[in-house]
């Protein structure tokens, strides 16, 4: 049983088989400098919370257990439940992947922020991403002219 | 992977100790190796081209040939999703028909080549990989033709360097983005000192200026140099009474290309469509008035011979769109047929291919696999059986 502290403090107890689905954690497991509470200093509480529900649920899918297994499509349903989650919990969600080093979890979550923002327009890409618009007029003007086709 | 998403993390830390305030999404847009590993190499080409107006930081990004080259990587062969009909207007600018393949094709890049100023105009001479080869129209001044290497996505050209020597028989493009970011262009000239004989030059977007490849070697009288397709590392040519030959751009040695035999009592080929999809090289001959099969040929991968791929029963495509048909000998019960071929699409699941055919005021595709059919586009186009009037559009950021 492995415990992980969130940076406000949550602690959450993972069966091994879950942990090591966490490849940061995995890394520190095989390296022997897993203490019992390890501390996880960027993800806060909510976040870790969502991150080890997508891990359990992944683990049991690959369990040699038929009872547990889950079938692809029941999986890929499943995330896509999963992911009904607001913009900002998303990106969240991205860097606590990115830092624990969950490689599906990253792509599944990265895939559908591409997916979200692709049919936006460049002033909402600014308003979702707090990006100063630095060109002048003139430039703006000219870069649209040049791929207006794309934004048809 | 492992390395490198370690390298982000370690980023990511120091990011994170000075800017605990700020939204995870204005971190990642912050740094570049985040923004374009997590979310710019996944966004469709189309949503790219309109965030480059999102910031300079954006636009340096999206039109970095390091991004570019990766971006190719994630897809090194892309299937085309559209093609260009060439529709020749002898007083201006040639129209270009926009053929969509795919349903995320709704708006055309262009209509007609503007992106430089010649009074006759510009046409494409050939498409490859996502690159076109350009040249400006002129009627009487052949020795004055200005040639471009054009990216219909991203709207850059470059302007080849003037051609010196013999007359021009033929420009080819190779570019192969899965091989590498460097374009090479193929210049076929008749030799100046020997009436039989040709010469090749070779323009490389890396190193620069046209070089001569080799010695002036003698070519078939009928060959024409102009209709090369790029495929398998070398540009091939088809000649309809001598050997076909092929240019290997790796070795810079002109070979033979081996080619189905004639069939008996023909001594001059009738070549249909000659072209390449998703890596596989394709040829269509016709040679009877009233066939009604069309088989499409494809080239072994080690040039050895040709195989038969598909066939399509072209009685079963008269049925329903009667169009088709041209003539009828009662006698025989056999039917003339009128139609071009634009294209032969492979998919990336064999299932998924199909050919595009040009029939009397319409376009269709027919799938080869379900033997299905769908009407892609009515048109007024007229049908020619010139080879080259049809332009595979591939989306593509690579670099001119």
């Amino acid at each position: 049983m492995i415990t992980l502290r969130s940076s406000d403090g949550e602690t959450f107890d993972l069966d091994e088989v879950v942990a090591v689905e966490l490849q940061t954690i995995k890394n520190m497991m095989e390296d022997r400098c897993a203490e019992s509470v390890i501390p996880v200093p960027n993800v806060e509480g909510k976040i870790l919370a969502k991150v080890i529900e997508y891990c359990k649920k992944h683990v049991k899918s690959t369990a040699k257990a038929e009872e547990h297994a889950l079938s692809d499509a029941d999986l890929k349903a499943w995330d896509s439940d999963f992911i009904k989650l607001d913009q900002a919990t998303l990106f969240d969600l991205i860097m606590a992947a990115n830092y624990l080093d969950i490689k599906s979890l990253l792509d599944l979550l990265c895939q559908t922020v591409a997916d979200m923002i692709k049919g936006k327009s460049p002033e909402e890409i600014r308003k979702i991403f707090n990006i100063k618009n630095d060109f002048t007029p003139e430039e703006e003007k000219e870069i649209r002219r040049e791929n207006q086709w794309a934004f048809e | 992977m492992q390395s490198t998403s370690k390298r982000l993390r370690i980023r990511m830390r120091s990011l994170e100790q000075s800017s605990t305030q700020e939204s995870s999404a204005h971190i990642i847009a912050s740094s570049s190796d985040l923004l374009s590993e997590f979310l710019l190499l996944r966004l469709p080409i189309k949503s790219l081209l309109k965030f480059k107006s999102v910031s300079k930081r954006w636009l340096s990004l999206i039109t970095d040939p390091h991004f570019s080259r990766r971006k190719n990587h994630m897809n090194p062969t892309p299937a085309a999703s559209a093609l260009f009909l060439s529709r020749p207007s002898p007083l201006a600018n040639p129209l270009f028909t926009f053929i969509p393949l795919d349903p995320s094709q709704t708006t055309p890049p262009f209509t007609s080549l503007t992106f430089t100023d010649h009074p006759r105009g510009i046409e494409i001479l050939q498409s490859c990989n996502g690159l076109f080869c350009c040249s400006s129209i002129e009627y009487n001044d052949s020795y004055n033709l200005k040639y471009y290497i054009y990216n219909p996505t991203t709207k850059h050209f470059t302007t080849l360097p003037p051609l010196s020597g013999g007359v021009v028989l033929g420009i080819n493009l190779a570019f192969d983005p899965s091989e590498s970011h460097v374009y090479k262009v193929v210049c076929v000239q008749s030799c100046e000192s020997s009436y039989d004989h040709v010469l090749i030059h070779i323009y490389s977007s890396e190193t620069g200026p046209w070089r001569a490849s080799g010695g002036p070697f003698s070519a078939p009288a009928s060959m024409d140099f102009s209709g090369g397709v790029f495929w398998n590392g070398a540009i091939h040519w088809v000649s309809p009474r001598e050997a076909s030959l092929y240019f290997d751009l790796r070795e810079e040695t002109v070979r033979e290309m081996l080619m189905p035999s004639l069939p008996d009592g023909f001594d001059e080929r009738v070549i249909r469509y000659f072209g390449e999809s998703l890596g596989h090289l394709h040829l269509v001959e016709i040679y009877e008035d009233f066939t009604s099969q069309l088989k499409v040929y494809e080239m072994e991968r080690d040039r050895s011979g040709w195989f038969l791929k598909f066939r399509v029963d072209l009685n079963g495509v008269a049925v329903v769109f009667p169009d088709l048909i041209e003539g009828y000998l009662e006698e025989n019960d056999y039917y003339h047929y009128s139609f071009s071929i634009l294209c032969v699409v492979r998919g990336e699941r064999e299932e998924d291919s199909f050919l595009v055919l040009h029939i009397p005021g319409k376009i269709i595709g027919y799938n080869f696999n379900s033997k299905s059919y769908q009407e892609i586009l009515d048109t007024d186009c007229p049908l020619t059986f010139d080879r080259s009037y049809a332009f595979q559009y591939i989306e593509s950021l690579s670099l001119v």
